[in-house]
């Protein structure tokens, strides 16, 4: 399995547009954290919360890149070399999604000194409000941050197993999770359950709405979604020609 | 060696490779024909677990691929001019294969000097000629020093200096490291001068089986004449073959005077008769008249 993820990386870090992916999505980092100090807010532990919940724009961005590490090699055909090397398709998929998860680690990993960055670089330039928050509510926000993008980037890089196409994996991405889901999640019923109220609470575990699952059912949540979709993409391909 | 079984696929309705049956041996080169469509690329899919049978089988080393322990180190294929990633340097493409079948990376540089393609190690895939993305490809069959090399098309955009290389290489491989390779061209003079047997499938089916070596000893005769139906008639008649070619019939299974003496015989004019050495490409168009889909 190393091997598989070895190569698999590989794979990763030698395209220029994974880069720009990665790029877009400290970019969407940064932009959520803006927004969230310059948003309406009642206290300095509101703005900073505010700042800290990740940024929607960065969550779609490492979805995309699930999509595009699976999706590409169809594009290209380079799928063919990949199982002409390793037939054993549960073992590259599975290393697609170690990878894809990894990057989607990385990114957030970043997302709490980003943040933080911003809002000092912010209130060092006038910007109104001030900091509030103890290294604990920090490390909540960051690893509810990374469990969320790891998850959507599996989630993705499952839908673009499946799929076979950038377009079409990104389009079932954004119509079916960011904007189908996301609706959903409005029906009381569903929004415990439905994957982007999953990703709310776990971008923004200290603020708990009621329609929204708590931050243990959360991540069982995103487990469980990332899971079964991993493990559908790999049925069907195993099953699959080429 | 590659052995295929009785080996059918079919997508909905159509068959595309019906109880296919044939045999590739070690220390030979054996080239793989068949007009478009005739099912060779669904074969060599199936051969390499791209896809899968409907029944038969296909075993390569004695295993069917996808149960190899380590399938780079066993066989090198070379499909659709190369699979790569256009957005992949030629050098970062082969270090993922090597990763992934645990190849010491320097092997990366060895096989981009033996292609020819050793200068240009980081340009992207994508700025490749057609000629350098058929070596990249051949480079990275050669990885693992396989002992089977499968491959489809290869001299599809390599230039004569290019052909030249392959051809000789490929010989080499099989006569003198013993490996089994297994060619499909259209190119047929130059498979002529590369394969050792040749396997000729139509419609998904096996048509003929048979050493190069074999044609040295046939010949076809090639008569023109204004009638060409009736001396095509004749000749089936008095059982030969014949091939229809605008006012000219290539015949074979009967000598050159037996031709004339079945033109004579139904009052059939001829304006020239002659014997050819037959070639591939005579044998290939003979075994696969009127089977192209």
């Amino acid at each position: 399995m190393g091997r598989q993820v070895a190569a698999e990386w590989i794979k990763a870090r030698s395209l220029r547009s994974i880069w720009m992916l990665i790029g877009i999505a400290i970019i969407g980092l940064i932009v959520g954290a803006l927004t969230g100090l310059i948003n309406p807010h009642d206290s300095a532990r509101e703005q900073t919360l505010n700042t800290l919940s990740g940024s929607s724009l960065t969550l779609l961005v490492v979805t995309v890149i699930g999509v595009f590490l699976a999706a590409s090699e169809y594009g290209s055909k380079a799928i063919v070399s990949t199982y002409t090397v390793t037939p054993d398709r549960r073992r590259v998929v599975l290393a697609k999604a170690i990878v894809a998860a990894a990057i989607a680690v990385v990114v957030g990993v970043l997302s709490v000194p980003v943040a933080r960055l911003v809002a000092a670089v912010f209130f060092g330039v006038g910007g109104a409000g001030e900091w509030d928050a103890s290294f604990g509510t920090a490390f909540h926000y960051g690893y509810g941050t990374i469990l969320a993008f790891a998850g959507f980037a599996v989630i993705g890089l499952a839908i673009g197993v499946l799929s076979r196409s950038v377009a079409i994996g990104v389009a079932i991405v954004f119509f079916g999770i960011f904007i189908i889901d996301g609706l959903l999640g409005s029906v009381s019923v569903y929004s415990e359950y439905s994957v982007t109220s999953a990703a709310t609470a776990l971008l923004d575990p200290d603020v708990h709405q009621s329609r929204f699952p708590r931050f243990g059912p959360a991540v069982a949540l995103m487990f469980l979604y990332a899971g079964i979709l991993t493990w559908l993409a790999v049925v069907v391909e195993r099953r699959r020609d080429v | 060696m590659i052995q295929v079984e009785e080996l059918t696929k079919t997508f909905g309705h159509f068959t595309a490779v019906k109880q296919l049956s044939f045999t590739a041996e070690a220390g030979q080169v054996t080239g793989f024909l068949g007009p478009n469509g005739s099912g060779k690329t669904t074969t060599i899919s199936m051969v390499l677990g791209l896809e899968f049978a409907d029944s038969g089988k296909a075993l390569v080393a004695g295993k069917p691929f996808v149960e190899l322990d380590n399938p780079a180190t066993a066989v090198g294929a070379v499909l659709d001019g190369g699979s790569f990633h256009d957005g992949r340097s030629a050098h970062a493409s082969l270090q993922a294969t090597c990763a992934a079948a645990g190849l010491p990376q320097s092997r990366v540089d060895e096989v981009l000097a033996l292609t020819g393609i050793a200068d240009v190690p980081n340009r992207r895939v994508g700025n490749f000629s057609l000629g350098m993305r058929q070596r990249l490809a051949i480079a990275q069959a050669l990885l693992g020093d396989p002992q089977v090399l499968i491959l489809d098309e290869p001299a599809n955009g390599l230039d004569p200096e290019g052909i030249l290389w392959m051809r000789n290489t490929l010989r080499s491989l099989a006569h003198e490291h013993g490996k089994t390779v297994f060619v499909s061209s259209h190119i047929l003079t130059e498979m002529q001068e590369i394969v050792d047997t040749v396997v000729v499938i139509a419609e998904g089916q096996l048509i003929s089986e048979f050493g190069v070596g074999d044609l040295a000893s046939g010949e076809t005769v090639v008569a023109r004449t204004g009638e060409v139906e009736q001396l095509a008639a004749a000749v089936e008649r008095a059982g030969g073959k014949a091939i229809r070619r605008g006012d000219e019939l290539s015949v074979t299974g009967l000598s050159a005077a037996a031709v004339g003496q079945a033109a004579l015989e139904a009052g059939v004019a001829l304006s020239s008769l002659g014997a050819e050495q037959q070639d591939l490409e005579a044998r290939y168009m003979e075994l696969t008249a009127g089977k192209g889909r």
